[in-house]
């Protein structure tokens, strides 16, 4: 019983650390959905982040600075995407596609020289007092910093939305943007100012894998998570906490199979056998998005939740006309 | 001349062009303090482009604005609103998964940061009180009627502190009751201080309530008019540029068979609820029914209902004795059945193909136009100059994309289609909205041609001057429930408008 | 109500960019446009050559003249090219019906998994009947996997975005499983990578035998081409194209012989054309061409007009997928006769760029992966990351080219503000 519970406190706290850079790139594409952009270049920031806080730690032997340069290398690569969905109305899924094939190729060219270099990360500072309530202190409260930043960041991101001015103007532009210019707000600037934020907390997510969870750079090291947050979005019907308990889901996924492929399997049947092995067992976290993404439509179709009404679609007041 | 300063709204010189076209052509407009002034013209005089130059929602090319005698520049909504304008469009700008106090306090500067939505409620509670619009701050805007919207818009441009209310054709949502009751609401705001102005397409509507009338046509200032000084024949002249005639020329109807039989239908909305309740109504050969009801009321879902594009959860459709219900659209358009949508470029053509191309949309699986699997290029381009020969549509070739096709023309197109398939039974939404007065005339003509060729038809309009001259009969729906059948002859329009409203006829025994 | 009023927010003034639609586009304008595109994005794609300290002129003479510079290098390119081309055609076809399969990686994978099965099931066979067994496997293979994100998306509403996505990363961890395990070369000492395919289960490379087939293949297709001319077409714009069309494919295809004997290149490029071709005619010609270009410019309105979308929805996922699983039958079976672990540099999602950068034509997709090809090759002169550069050039190449397809569409007006 012991040994069960500890090991349930293990897979939980690895799923938070493991969850956290993913969390990150979500909340960003929260942001930037709830904006009216779909960016599907998440995957392509994400590296972009992970390269720039490798390489900006390195030069400045300051792991903060290396998680500032990466959000601000996700929002540079975000300003593309936006200037060609907002200012000229390109079609967003290309759009955010090719963003994410030029960030592993832009990542991989000029990482070159990083691979396996070793590099500053963020150590585990576990938060006194609040470490030591049992359970829950080990499973919440003994990360590294990228980890607690997250948890402030979720409740504040949910404030932002529902409970502020500027994120009723964020909710209206992604729902009508013509209601919302009618009314004053600036439909081009909010969007733009969301997909940059978005961007950047996916460089940000990046920044949380190459300097806190997996340190180091490897080309294409985000493995498909950026595309993984893209997923969870919308499982988590655009609500943060919802993307959070799917994060975190998939950290604790992707850490029992890394636990799992150390069980012996002499004695299991053949079937067993290949189903444990390394390769089955890596395709878990990918099945598992599609899995949870055909419940998600079963509840959208039930509970009638949907995405931003206007979602993926330009906006202009002139041609409003025709 | 008067003193410049008693206009609440001087336009001057207003001129704006769209690629192709002049919307408005050195443009004069002025309103005075206090009055309700209409702005009357056809579908496309320019009317919604100069009011939304005023909004700050399109620059104009040239010209110059003064708001309360003084030289204004509107360069974008915000400035309109810190003008003291407010504009309700015609399509209500709010945000359907908001609440009502969310969507009135969009885009003010205040609060500051933190929303306190209950002490915006409390205001707006306040200030519904005081202009008699009934309102739940708190509701959302997808629960509310069409009717209890147009209050929020009204109640929005207030909270703003609008003194100046523009109002895009605010009564094409409502029932003639409800439109009472708007111009009711209107006269006690200018008696209270504040300026109307409000777009119109309606003789009538205009003459009893404006004070004044400006007439727009083609993009210019037809003339400015006394509305105690005017007639509705006048009116009439100098929006469309000749005498109109207010009934068209039609045949006694020689009704055949039964085409179409309803019995009992129920169907669902988009948004799970009940849209159609019961509905029962037959259509027979050469007899053209129309349904009358304010947009909204089960419409829609009626005519998807027919051609097997919305399931039916309920009920019994027959084309010519055959069962159709929850047929797919191929099958139930196999029996004969046409279909001109509401929604032209949503759903009745493929703007992005070409004339030829839409032309076959509904034909391209059969001979001669497919051979086995095989499209024939000349079988479609002669198909295509057939019909535009025949119905002049008016296009610079078949192979145009229709995108680059006039709303009357493409309308045109689909009728082609659809009347060149011979249906026993055309389903027809809305057919001429939006169009200006020569491509409303060609369209009606062609329906009656179909119904005095046999064919029956549906007709679904909002306009009950329409249904009055083309119908034989007209059924009323109301919450997705038919109020009534009257024969047209017969049917006197403030009948219409009660049962409209939801009020049964008197016929029927009352309750 | 007075507070409510309050200041307005600082404006952003200045000079604003405005977009006007086009009524009418100048006749040279769609063509100048890539060449334009093209031109910008190598301009651009100098930056980060820069920092890495590459002379970006002599880096792109050095690309140029190792993609096209000499025979080799052109059969080289066109070996890129192949997978680019079968992968993007699928990936066009898709994404005409506005059905966004990113999935053509996974499908790649499949596809030569499929095509080993057959191969490895029957490896004594002789190749005029096992390759196109192995056609009809990498086919089946990759159509059943594009299949999967089809039928969520037809009958679930499931994003087939992210589902076909993550179907890449299952299918290329199944093709590592099975070069490690059940189909790993048992002489490969350990080296994840299957066992080499039987002579007859390899694509053949072009060699001057095939001029008498090339010839007698003319022969009939300008036969059936006269009678389609005299006897079905009345349109002499129509007539035209056609001649026109013929004398191409007549030069090049005995040109290519002559040129890329004895090189490298495999009947993969035939298989490719002929896979633009069906596509083309497919698209333009049949009515279920008609249907997808009817559903990608307007679901409703096909719907309305008697249209299945469910069974198109699925239909062109199995297609698309499996002209990707083609591409993966003829990567194993012409170029690398065995299964690596990771044997496709990403063609599948260069696909994507390819099929966009060719307007979602098939014969453009061919232009295309030509070229993109030559990228690929190409960029194997820049030391360091070359692979990572050829993608990030085709990226840059992309960008440029929405910007400039907006030329296109709107005239750009740029308004001083007040």
């Amino acid at each position: 019983m012991a040994d069960f519970s500890f090991l349930v406190i293990i897979v939980l706290s690895a799923g938070i650390a493991a969850g956290t850079p993913i969390l990150y790139a979500a909340l960003g594409e929260i942001f930037t959905e709830r904006s009216g952009i779909l960016n599907l270049g998440v995957e392509g920031m994400m590296l972009i982040g992970a390269l720039a806080g490798i390489v900006a730690s390195l030069a400045t032997d300051s792991v903060w600075i290396g998680a500032l340069a990466a959000m601000a290398a996700g929002g540079l690569l975000s300003l593309i995407h936006a200037f060609i969905s907002i200012t000229l109305r390109g079609d967003q899924v290309v759009s955010g596609l090719a963003l994410t094939i030029f960030g592993a190729g832009l990542s991989a060219f000029l990482g070159f020289p990083y691979v396996n270099v070793p590099a500053p990360k963020f150590a585990t500072l576990p938060v006194p007092l609040l470490e030591r309530i049992p359970i829950i202190g080990p499973i919440f409260f003994q990360h590294d910093v990228t980890v607690y930043v997250a948890f402030m960041l979720l409740p504040a991101a949910w404030f932002w939305i529902n409970r502020t001015r500027p994120g009723l103007h964020l909710r209206a532009v992604g729902e009508n943007p013509a209601a919302a210019d009618a009314l004053g707000v600036n439909v081009v600037l909010t969007r733009y100012t969301y997909t940059v934020v978005g961007g950047a907390l996916c460089g940000l997510g990046g920044a949380a894998l190459s300097l806190a969870y997996t340190p180091g750079w490897i080309e294409n090291m985000t493995t498909g998570w950026g595309w993984i947050a893209v997923g969870l979005v919308i499982f988590a019907a655009w609500n943060p906490w919802r993307a959070a308990f799917g994060a975190y889901l998939f950290g604790a996924i992707s850490r029992v199979v890394f636990d799992v492929q150390m069980l012996p399997t002499a004695g299991l049947p053949q079937i067993m056998k290949i189903l444990l092995s390394p390769e089955f067992l890596r395709m878990m976290p990918y099945a598992a998005v599609i899995v949870i993404l055909i419940f998600a439509s079963r509840e959208a179709v039930r509970q009638r939740v949907g995405a931003p009404a206007a979602l993926g679609q330009p906006y202009t007041r002139e041609e409003a006309e025709a | 001349m008067e003193d410049t300063s008693s206009f609440a709204i001087r336009m001057e010189g207003i001129t704006k062009r769209f690629p192709g076209v002049v919307a408005n052509n050195s443009i004069d407009f002025a309103v005075r303090q206090g009055e309700i002034h209409a702005l009357l013209g056809e579908n496309g005089a320019g009317k919604t482009t100069l009011m939304k130059i005023l909004a700050g929602l399109y620059q104009p090319d040239e010209g110059q604005i003064w708001i309360d005698g003084r030289a204004a520049s509107v360069h974008s909504p915000r400035d309109a609103i810190d003008l003291g304008i407010g504009m309700i469009h015609q399509h209500f700008m709010l945000v359907e998964s908001h609440t009502v106090a969310e969507n009135i306090i969009l885009g003010l500067d205040v609060p500051r940061f933190v929303l306190n939505l209950e002490k915006v409620e409390r205001e707006i509670a306040k200030l519904a009180d005081q202009y008699h619009l009934l309102v739940d701050p708190g509701a959302r805007i997808w629960q509310l009627s069409v009717g209890e919207q147009q209050r929020i818009e009204i109640l929005k441009a207030l909270y703003r502190g609008a003194r100046i209310l523009v109002m895009d054709e605010p009564t094409a949502v409502l029932t003639p009751q409800e439109a009472k009751q708007l111009f009711n609401t209107l006269r006690s705001m200018v008696a209270e201080g504040h300026t109307v102005v409000f777009i119109s397409h309606k003789l009538g509507e205009v003459m009893s309530v404006a004070d004044r009338i400006t007439v727009l046509r083609r993009g210019e200032v037809e003339a400015t008019v006394q509305a105690s000084e005017t007639s509705r024949q006048d009116l009439a002249r100098m929006m469309v540029g000749r005498e109109v005639l207010f009934r068209v020329g039609k045949r006694e109807s020689e009704p055949g068979d039964v085409v179409l039989e309803i019995d009992g239908l129920g169907a669902l909305n988009d948004k799970g609820l009940e849209a159609l309740r019961d509905v029962s109504l037959t259509v027979r050969h050469g007899e053209i029914l129309g349904v009358a009801g304010v947009a909204g009321n089960g419409q829609r879902e009626l005519a998807e209902a027919i051609v097997g594009l919305r399931p039916v959860t309920r009920g019994q459709i027959r084309v010519d004795g055959e069962g159709v219900t929850n047929r797919t659209p191929r099958e139930v358009m196999d029996r004969g059945v046409a279909y001109i949508p509401a929604d032209r470029i949503g759903s009745g053509l493929v703007v992005n193909l070409s004339v030829a191309e839409n032309l076959i949309l509904k034909c391209y699986r059969d001979p001669p136009i497919c051979n086995w699997f095989f499209l024939d290029g000349d079988a479609i381009s002669g198909h295509a100059q057939e019909l535009v020969r025949a119905y002049d549509v008016m296009t610079p070739g078949i192979e145009t994309r229709t995108r680059l096709l006039s709303g009357g023309n493409l309308q045109k197109l689909i009728l082609a289609r659809e009347i060149s398939s011979k249906p026993a039974l055309m389903v027809s939404v809305y057919p001429t909205r939006g169009l200006d007065v020569g491509a409303t005339e060609a369209v009606r003509r062609l329906l009656l041609e179909q119904r005095d060729a046999g064919g029956g038809i549906l007709l679904i309009s909002e306009d009950l001057d329409e249904l009055l001259s083309m119908s034989d009969r007209i059924a009323v729906l109301y919450e997705g429930r038919i109020m009534g059948i009257v024969e047209s002859q017969e049917a006197r329009v403030e009948a219409l408008g009660l049962m409209m409203a939801g009020t049964a006829p008197e016929e029927d025994g009352g309750e | 109500m007075e507070s409510s009023r309050g200041r307005a927010l600082p404006r952003l003034r200045g000079f604003s960019i405005r977009l006007e639609p086009r009524l009418d586009v100048p006749r040279w304008l769609p063509y100048a446009v890539p060449v334009a595109s093209l031109i910008v994005a190598l301009i651009l794609g100098m930056i980060p050559m820069m920092m890495q300290g590459i002379n970006p002129l002599t880096g792109y003479r050095d690309m140029f003249l190792l993609a096209f510079g000499s025979a080799y290098g052109i059969s080289e390119t066109i070996m890129k090219a192949i997978p680019l081309m079968l992968t993007g055609l699928g990936v066009a076809l898709a994404f005409r019906m506005l059905v966004w399969n990113i999935g053509a990686e996974g499908q790649l994978y499949m596809g030569a998994f499929g095509a080993c099965l057959v191969a490895y099931t029957w490896p004594d066979t002789p190749g005029w009947v096992l390759l196109p067994l192995m056609i009809v496997g990498g086919f089946i293979g990759g159509a059943l996997w594009g299949a999967i994100p089809g039928a969520l998306l037809a009958f679930l509403g499931v994003s087939e975005i992210i589902t076909s996505l993550m179907l890449n990363y299952i299918a290329i961890q199944w093709i590592s499983f099975l070069v490690i395990g059940p189909w790993q070369d048992p002489t490969s000492l350990g080296f994840p990578r299957t066992t080499r395919l039987s002579g007859g289960a390899t694509l053949p490379p072009i060699t001057e035998a095939w001029y008498l087939p090339t010839v007698v293949f003319l022969a009939i297709a300008g036969v059936v081409l006269l009678y389609w001319i005299v006897r079905r077409t009345s349109d002499s714009r129509e007539k035209i194209k056609l001649i026109v069309g013929y004398a191409v494919l007549a030069i090049l295809s005995v040109g290519s012989i002559w040129f890329l004997s004895g090189l490298r290149v495999h009947l993969g490029l035939v298989l490719s054309l002929a896979a633009a071709a069906v596509l083309s005619v497919l698209l333009s010609r049949t009515r279920w061409g008609y249907e997808v270009r009817v559903i990608g410019e307007n679901a409703r309105a096909a719907r309305y007009a008697g249209m299945s979308l469910k069974r198109n929805i699925i239909l062109v996922m199995m297609i698309s997928g499996g002209l990707a699983g083609l591409a993966g039958m003829s990567e194993i079976a012409g170029n690398l006769h065995l299964i690596k672990r990771v044997f496709s540099p990403g063609y599948g999602y260069t696909a994507i760029i390819v099929a966009w950068l060719a307007r979602l034509n098939p014969w453009g997709v061919i232009l295309v992966s030509l070229l993109l090809g030559g990228l690929y090759r190409g960029s194997d002169a820049i030391p360091g990351a070359p692979k990572a550069l050829g993608m990030m050039l085709q990226a840059v190449i992309f960008f440029v080219l929405i910007g400039g397809e907006v030329l296109v569409r709107y005239r750009v007006r740029l308004d001083r503000g007040t």
